[in-house]
Formats: structure tokens, C-alpha cells, sequence
């Protein structure tokens, strides 16, 4: 067989413009940077034929479909009684072609705005029903770009297959210099002895919150511990604190002690305002004390503040990924921190 | 933090600066972000003691050719242990009628 080259996967860039421009030169470039080549109508040429002729070829001549929804349903289409972009995405669905959402945060407020709020409403809920959307929702051009980014890494690492011989494309597992960066930043953190304790408080589940099954919270536990651990940092969780701290005191004392030795940096998630003394029991253990607690809903005093840090949530922030995302994204600003002064 | 500037953009910033003067345009090309964020990007790696500017550009300091070594030895690494693998998608690939 011979060895040309092998032909670039090709994306189709679907948006409105007027409202998104900055954000589509985003998503093109994030595109270009994982080798994709990107159909979008800013490249599209003077034709005979008219707009949505022109859209649906170039659809069809696409391998993927990468769908940006801003706060408006952009510019109808006669034929379809739809936005060109509702429309470009329903002729993607019914080619079958891989759809990548991206929704711009704020959409809910938006859509009562919206010059068609219930034309764009039920698009929205028509993403959301059929496509996993990436939550929190992006904010600016460089949270697109990362969400971008996880998904077509994401997708290239979990679709690819080992093929026999007759293979159209080959593509990297992976961008090695995503995989560069995840090496030396494990390398580093491993070196220098960076760890983190992830300290569920476990009592009062029921309490806090009612309507939550008890082990939800804790599940929410588990899920920080592996975001934390995909990051590169070693991470141990201690749970049941409960019991260490009634039933085996001098257990507790210990491990609290042997986190303090050997971790950089202590999290103490915190649900009733039972568990809120216990964050004092790592409080001056020699590593720096993070608290994610209920703020408003405890009513804690200037007094009660003893640890390092304050991460407030609301317990609605547990049923969606803003609580793990709050502890993750700031326990990755510690971790950079400290890489940043390691070389 | 006193910046805005993150691990993996910093190590990407010296990888590329490695192999040449930084300037914005191309710090944009290389990183696909927006034009406005890349100024304090390198103004904060350069307080950070990684990057030296000079002229309107860029260039690594003894610190940021460190980690430059070290990023280059473990792309060296990810490059020879990627596999060639093929994506998969549900339709027909066009390739396949060369073969007949």
C-alpha cells in the first residue's frame, strides 16, 4: 500500500455569528490545534446556489458536528421553518454524524430575552436531552476552548479502535503534548512529596440534607478523590469520622496527625453543623486547611473561621457538579501554585 | 494566586520557546487562545522568573529552559509510546473504494 498522507478529520462549525464571533474563532482555532480541518461560513464563497444548498454540502463533506449555542436562535430558514443553525443540527442528527454541544452560560436568563424564546428554548432542551453538555457551561472564549479541547480528547481516546490494514486516517491516541504536560506534572508532584487528604466529615448526611439518599455526599467524596488523583496529586480520602472520633478517639487523633505529616494540603468537606468542629481537629496539623462548608446555611460566626480557607457551597451544589468542581478547580490552582515555584 | 497563568500553559510556553523567540502571534497560534489573554500569560511567566522579555518578544531564562528539557524528554516519550489508532465513526469510511 502506499503511504500518502492521510486526510485531516473535517468539522463543521455551527453557531449563530452575530453574538458568537469571538467564541467561533475560539473553537475554530481549538479545532485546528487537534488536526481537525473546520467548515465554517466565514470561509464559504461567492455561489449560484443559495446559503443552505451551500450549508448542507459542506455538512455532508464533514466528519463531525460542533454545535455552539449562545443566547440567541440566530436567522430562520424558509424551508424549515428553523434557525440555519437548529436546522444545520438536525441535518447532522440525521446524517448520523458525531454532535459536540457547547451551550454559553447564562442560556436559562437569556432564552426570556431572546428575540424567540420558545423556538431557542426548545432547541436548548433538545440539546440537553440528547447530548451530554459539559456543566458548568462555559463563561468566556478560554473555558470553551478547554471544554472543546476534553471533548475531542475524550472522544478520540474512548472511539479509537485498532483497525486492520484498510485504515482511511490515522490519528495520535491523544495529543503527546497534552500527555507531555500530564507527565511532567505528575513527575513534579510525585519529587516534591505534594499530597492531598480529602476529609469527609460523615455525620449528619440525613440532616443537612433530607432529601438526599446518605450516600450521596460521600459518592460526591469519591468523585473528588479521582478528579484529584487524574490531576497527578496523590490523594487519600478519610471518611467515617464519626466513628474514629467517638468510638476509637486515639485512632482519630492519630490519623489526623499523620495527615498533617504527610500531605501538603488538608480538604474538610463539611455538611451539618455537627461536622463543622472537626475541621478544627486539622487546624494547625502542620498543612494548610481548606473548608468546604454550607456557609449561609450553618450561620458560622467570624469566630468559628479557623481554617486556611473557605470554600462556601449551597446544597444545591451538590446535586449538580458544582461542588466538585469548586474543590477540584481550586485544589488545581494549589497544585499549580506550587508547580509554579518547583523548577 | 498572584496570576492567572496555569501549569500546563506555562509548560507549553517554554516547550515552544525552546525551539525560538516567543511572540504573541505566535504564542496564539500554538496555544489557540485569544489574543487578549496571551500578553499577561507571558507578563506573569516572565515575573514568575521563566521568560525574559526583550523587544517585543520573548525568550526562556535559564528556569524556563529547565522545565523546557524536561517537557521536550517527556514529549520525546509520549511520541514514541502513542499508538497509531483510528477513530471510530458510524458511517461508511470513503476510503474503503480504493479498494476495489
Amino acid at each position: 500500500m502506499s503511504a500518502e498522507p492521510l486526510a485531516k478529520l473535517r468539522a463543521f462549525l455551527s453557531s449563530t455569528k452575530l453574538d458568537l464571533e469571538a467564541e467561533r474563532t475560539v473553537a475554530w482555532l481549538a479545532l485546528k490545534n487537534r488536526g481537525f480541518e473546520v467548515v465554517r461560513m466565514e470561509d464559504f464563497q461567492s455561489a449560484t446556489h443559495d446559503a443552505w444548498t451551500e450549508c448542507v454540502a459542506a455538512l455532508q463533506s464533514c466528519d463531525i458536528y460542533v454545535l455552539l449555542l449562545g443566547h440567541q436562535y440566530g436567522s430562520m430558514l424558509a424551508e424549515t421553518g428553523l434557525s440555519y443553525t437548529h436546522a444545520e443540527y438536525e441535518r447532522a442528527r440525521a446524517l448520523r454524524m458525531p454532535v459536540f454541544a457547547f451551550v454559553k452560560d447564562g442560556i436559562d436568563s437569556a432564552i426570556k430575552r431572546a428575540q424567540d424564546p420558545l423556538r431557542l428554548q426548545d432547541f436548548y432542551e433538545t440539546i440537553l436531552e440528547s447530548h451530554v453538555v459539559r456543566h458548568p457551561l462555559f463563561r468566556d472564549t478560554e473555558e470553551l476552548a478547554t471544554s472543546i479541547w476534553g471533548a475531542i480528547d475524550q472522544w478520540q481516546s474512548r472511539a479509537a479502535v485498532q483497525r486492520p490494514s484498510f485504515l482511511r486516517r490515522a490519528l495520535p491516541a491523544a495529543d503527546p503534548l497534552s500527555s507531555a504536560v500530564s507527565h511532567v506534572r505528575r513527575t513534579a508532584l510525585r519529587r516534591s512529596g505534594f499530597a492531598v487528604v480529602l476529609v469527609d466529615g460523615g455525620t449528619a448526611l440525613a440532616k443537612a440534607l433530607p432529601t438526599e439518599s446518605p450516600g450521596r455526599l460521600l459518592q460526591k467524596g469519591y468523585e473528588i478523590r479521582d478528579e484529584l488523583a487524574a490531576l497527578g496529586a496523590a490523594t487519600s480520602f478519610i471518611n467515617d469520622i464519626r466513628a474514629y472520633a467517638q468510638d476509637r478517639n486515639d485512632l482519630f487523633v492519630k490519623r489526623v496527625e499523620l495527615a498533617g505529616e504527610r500531605s501538603s494540603l488538608i480538604v474538610c468537606l463539611v455538611h451539618g453543623r455537627a461536622d463543622y468542629p472537626k475541621v478544627s481537629a486539622f487546624v494547625n496539623c502542620g498543612a494548610q486547611v481548606a473548608a468546604v462548608i454550607p456557609y449561609a446555611r450553618l450561620d458560622l460566626t467570624a469566630d468559628d473561621r479557623t481554617a486556611d480557607v473557605y470554600l462556601d457551597y449551597v446544597d444545591a451544589d451538590v446535586e449538580s457538579c458544582a461542588l466538585s468542581a469548586e474543590v477540584t478547580g481550586y485544589v488545581r490552582a494549589v497544585v499549580d501554585e506550587h508547580l509554579l515555584s518547583l523548577f | 494566586l498572584t496570576t492567572d497563568l496555569t501549569f500546563s500553559q506555562l509548560a507549553r510556553l517554554c516547550y515552544y520557546g525552546a525551539g525560538g523567540p516567543l511572540t504573541i502571534a505566535r504564542v496564539q497560534s500554538v496555544l489557540a487562545l485569544p489574543g487578549h489573554v496571551i500578553p499577561s500569560m507571558l507578563a506573569a511567566a516572565t515575573e514568575l522568573g521563566y521568560l525574559t522579555s526583550e523587544g517585543g518578544h520573548w525568550a526562556l531564562t535559564d528556569r524556563g529552559a529547565r522545565l523546557a528539557r524536561e517537557m521536550q524528554e517527556a514529549m520525546g516519550r509520549a511520541q514514541k509510546t502513542t499508538p497509531v489508532v483510528q477513530p471510530y465513526t458510524d458511517f461508511l469510511p470513503t476510503g474503503l473504494e480504493t479498494l476495489s
